[in-house]
């Protein structure tokens, strides 16, 4: 299965403003692979702060990373060059998770679905884009009476589908999903959630799908990546990663997800709260809210350990059976979830 | 059902709406058309002294409805030249400023890092100079003309104009569909022109409407001091000048141009607060 | 005897677009250690029914009719500041952030409400704001009054902001989207906070949510609004398991869970809420209701029986509950 889009150990920093003469960075992203495959699906979860987003707007060329790359079709991107950067945004784009602000207030949603074809297939006439742009608005369902309308005439589920329509009017084979239904209503998110699989279907689209929520995850990917502090902490197909994790993580997201079903307890959490991406710690990121850290966790950042079924696991306690002696009193099996 | 409304259409309904705006508009318009087409079909000229009525008071028997000066020449035909020049330094000046400002503004903003500390530590230093000082070193450079006086104003407005955009542009930069149209393939220039100027038009129109009273003052203030426009050609400034020396004698001197000048800077002031109203974008919903 | 009370509470705004009701004749009420979650949708005016109701309304809105009781007082509604709020009742706003002054310590301004609301010398004032960081579970919290609140994060924010609406010992507590702004994990932690507080303070506690998993793990009852009005009111777990009223139906199947597979497609509504401005005399979810009838754009009554309440003609009975949901 060779890949559509991969992006290989991204390290991306931000320089923040003071701190002379010890310049601060906020580290979000430390060293992120990620690859899809033509027409799969893969959601990246995790809180806000732990690089999604980053990951998002490196794929897109939007921000350049300060190590690693980005290769589209085995061929790597060059940020310098306008061209190269051309080439990627033919074949990847990218829904926004605001739909309403991602849109131009002073343009109509016409001209704002027109764009790509503008400015990545200058060759079409004029007819010619205004007929693409008018069968884009019916495949996303947005009727053509809508045209000529302003973002802030529209509701924010047709906002959305116009954002969705202007990712894939010029035609690219991978979209990047950044939240898209999270400022949704929810009688509307599941609109979008079925749209953007009736497209992915329709044009073989590979798909990105960057969520918090992790039950439009499930129901939507092939495959899921758990990101913590700007890593990648497990990955692996969304059956796997989601019924039977392995990162203390992972469980915990899983845990903490309140689900409509009156009278259960409440999780027993932690307390505590993610490790700031300005100072991460010398070990497991994690390791404060870890139920299960031992001695190593603070100071060695923990090793990859990958089974032949591609799962990774970015976890001292990972494989269990080099750990377990040491305390057998919590040992991390997955028959301990409860089954969802 | 809502029809199909820009955000321009629906600022200007906003605008229409407000009647202190309304009426700003109103009296702009008329002072205006006054000192447009004023001069030209009132029966005086502003220098022909009428040797017969020297300093003489307001009397519509006359024809002298303002009165006229100490030589005798007709005060409303002389007010209404010198607003004309008063506004069309101003105006002039606003639009030199804001060109020059918008541009500076963008471009630094938008290209952020160090091309923007560079621009705007220069915009700081010459904030730094005394504008008065300016001028005055100008005039006495060069020789006394309307565009001079018009340069030396633009050039101390402009520098305002530049921080408001570069910081409306900063913000705009932030906003989702600036990044959603780089990640559509757009250049540097595209979002420049596609996205960033229209949405900074609303500011930069307001600001304007804001910009031209402050100019009037300043002209008006140069012209009192008597270092902008010269005799015998009138501002509302040399006018007032005029005026404030004759004030125990003769108060309608004072009067006529101190009221234009107010209802300009007042009905402009207005105006713009009705813009930024009616542009203002936490007010739509 | 009822603790806090809104009776018949209709809210409308002026905009340069025109007057639009927000909130259309709606009510609540709650005993002492009851929890009500109100759940709905963006503009179903679930949040403007409060702001409303304890004299926190925007400029430009109005209270056109109704009114709202604490304890047998009836409070002055719409922009009045009224003197019960931050003493017997207490409002967390929705955005924590903003509630706090971002240039004072937190504890300064625990202390300050303390002085102003329980008249307690300075000494005491930050013995009782740390006992009462304590209680909303902040660690270290001596520490933590000497911090700015940009110092925090989100969720400390926001266990602050509770904190804060504390301190007054209110016998009502008011939450406006406490977790909205909040990680997941940070939810469940919150949510967990807020219930421990009302069971062990007896506190009659409302929380306003549009996110159906915080209210089924509050318990208690529910009131479901919908364009302005209560459509559905009940004890969580009816309603959860055995919704009445069309839109709760749709809304609890339309929520995203793992069952339908990678192949099903989620349940959705069709349509889109109704502009407000733009809403007629019948039922407001006629446009998108599966189970539509012909009288459904006459006035719809409540139907009040058995602990439930239901603003609908043709309610769903047990068999249909079961189909659509």
């Amino acid at each position: 299965m060779s890949a559509l889009l991969q992006a290989t150990e991204i390290v991306v920093n931000y320089p923040l403003g003071g701190g002379w003469p010890r310049r601060r960075v906020l580290r979000a992203l430390r060293g992120v692979s990620l690859a899809v495959a033509k027409g799969e699906t893969v959601g990246v979860v995790g809180e806000s702060g732990c690089g999604k987003s980053s990951l998002a707007r490196v794929l897109l060329g939007l921000v350049e990373a300060d190590s690693g790359q980005v290769s589209l079709d085995g061929v790597a991107i060059e940020h310098g060059r306008h061209g190269s950067l051309l080439a990627l945004r033919r074949r990847v784009q990218m829904v926004f998770q605001d739909p309403r602000g991602s849109l131009d207030p002073r343009r109509t949603i016409r001209e704002s679905v027109a764009e790509p074809l503008q400015c990545l297939r200058p060759e079409l006439a004029a007819s010619q884009r205004q007929a693409l742009v008018m069968s884009t608005l019916d495949q996303v369902g947005l009727g053509r009476e809508l045209a000529q309308r302003y973002p802030h005439e529209l509701s924010g589920g047709q906002c959305q589908r116009a954002g969705i329509a202007r990712a894939i009017v010029a035609g690219p084979a991978c979209l990047v999903c950044d939240e898209p239904v999270s400022a949704l209503d929810l009688s509307i998110q599941g609109q979008i959630v079925n749209l953007l699989a009736d497209l992915r279907q329709q044009l073989g689209l590979a798909v990105i799908f960057i969520s918090h929520n992790l039950a439009v995850v499930r129901h939507l990917c092939d495959r899921v990546l758990v990101m913590h502090l700007g890593e990648v902490v497990e990955e692996g197909t969304t059956e796997e990663v989601l019924t039977s994790p392995r990162h203390p993580y992972t469980r915990l997201l899983l845990q903490s997800e309140l689900t409509a079903e009156p009278g259960q307890p409440l999780p027993e959490l932690p307390e505590g709260e993610p490790a700031s991406p300005l100072s991460p710690p010398a070990g497991c990121g994690f390791v404060e809210r870890c139920p299960v850290a031992l001695d190593a966790c603070r100071h060695e950042p923990p090793g990859v350990h990958e089974d032949p079924g591609g799962h990774l696991t970015r976890c001292h306690r990972w494989p269990p059976s080099t750990t377990s002696i040491n305390s057998p009193a919590t040992p991390l099996t997955t028959a301990a979830l409860r089954p969802r | 059902m809502i029809g199909q409304r820009s955000l321009w259409a629906e600022s200007a309904s906003r605008l229409l709406d407000n009647p202190a705006a309304l009426v700003s508009l109103a009296v702009l318009a008329i002072l205006v058309i006054a000192a447009v087409i004023g001069p030209l079909v009132s029966p005086h000229q502003s220098e022909v002294l009428d040797w017969s009525m020297m300093g003489a008071g307001p009397d519509l028997r006359s024809g002298h409805w303002m009165g006229t000066d100490r030589l005798g020449r007709d005060l409303l035909v002389r007010t209404l030249e010198g607003m004309r020049i008063s506004l069309a330094i101003a105006v002039a000046a606003a639009i030199l400023s804001l060109v020059l400002g918008t541009l500076w503004g963008a471009v630094a903003g938008y290209a952020g890092g160090r091309v923007d500390s560079l621009m705007m530590r220069g915009v700081d230093v010459l904030f730094a100079m005394p504008t008065l000082f300016f001028v005055i070193l100008l005039t006495t450079l060069f020789s006394r003309s309307p565009f001079l006086l018009v340069a030396c104003i633009g050039l101390t407005g402009w520098l305002t104009v530049a921080r408001v955009v570069r910081s409306e542009t900063l913000a705009l930069s932030s906003r989702e569909f600036i990044e959603a149209s780089v990640a559509c393939g757009a250049g540097p220039a595209g979002v420049v022109f596609r996205h960033l100027v229209p949405n900074l038009a609303g500011t930069v129109v307001t600001y304007a409407t804001l910009l031209i009273p402050q100019m009037i003052l300043v002209e008006s203030f140069l012209s009192f001091l008597g270092i902008g426009v010269q005799e015998p050609a009138s501002s509302l400034g040399n006018l007032i000048a005029e005026g404030a020396a004759e004030l125990d004698a003769a108060p309608w001197m004072l009067i006529g141009p101190a009221v234009c000048l107010v209802l300009l800077v007042f009905c402009f002031n207005y105006l713009g607060d009705g813009l930024r109203d009616a542009l203002d974008p936490r007010r739509r919903r | 005897m009822r603790l806090f009370e809104i009776r018949d509470l209709s809210i409308r705004f002026s905009t340069p677009e025109g007057a639009f009701d927000a909130v259309r004749g709606a009510s609540i009420a709650l005993s002492a250690g009851e929890s009500l979650a109100i759940v709905g949708e963006s503009g179903s005016g679930k949040s403007q029914m409060l702001l409303g109701a304890l004299g926190l309304l925007a400029s430009n809105g109005r209270v056109i009719a109704g009114s709202c009781i604490f304890a047998g007082h009836a409070l002055d509604t719409g922009q009045a500041r009224n003197p019960w709020l931050g003493r017997q009742i207490g409002y967390i706003p929705q955005d924590a952030m903003g509630c706090l002054t971002p240039h004072l310590r937190i504890g300064t301004q625990l202390c300050e409400l303390l002085m102003r609301h329980r008249s307690l010398e300075a000494d005491a004032a930050r013995q009782q704001a740390r006992e009462l960081l304590a209680q909303v579970r902040l660690p270290d919290p001596e520490s933590r009054l000497d911090l700015y609140p940009h110092e925090l994060s989100g969720g400390q924010r926001q266990r602050v902001a509770i904190a804060a609406a504390l301190a007054g010992q209110p016998a009502v507590l008011i939450a406006d989207e406490p977790t909205t702004a909040l990680d997941v994990t940070v939810q469940a932690q919150v949510v967990a906070l807020l219930k421990g507080l009302q069971a062990r303070r007896d506190l009659a506690l409302v929380t306003v949510t549009h996110d159906l998993g915080v209210v089924a793990a509050l318990g208690g009852r529910v009131v479901v609004m919908y364009a302005g009005q209560v459509v559905e009111e009940g004890r969580v777990e009816h309603v959860f398991r055995q919704p009445v009223h069309p839109y709760t139906a749709a809304l609890l199947a339309a929520r995203p869970s793992g069952r339908a597979g990678v192949e099903g497609r989620m349940r959705t509504i069709p349509g889109s809420p109704p502009q407000p401005g733009s809403i007629g005399t019948g039922c407001a979810f006629a446009a998108r209701c599966p189970a539509v009838q012909a009288d459904c754009d006459q006035p719809v009554p409540m139907r009040t029986g058995a602990g439930r309440q239901v603003r609908c003609h043709h309610p769903l009975d047990q068999q249909a509950s079961r189909v659509s949901a």
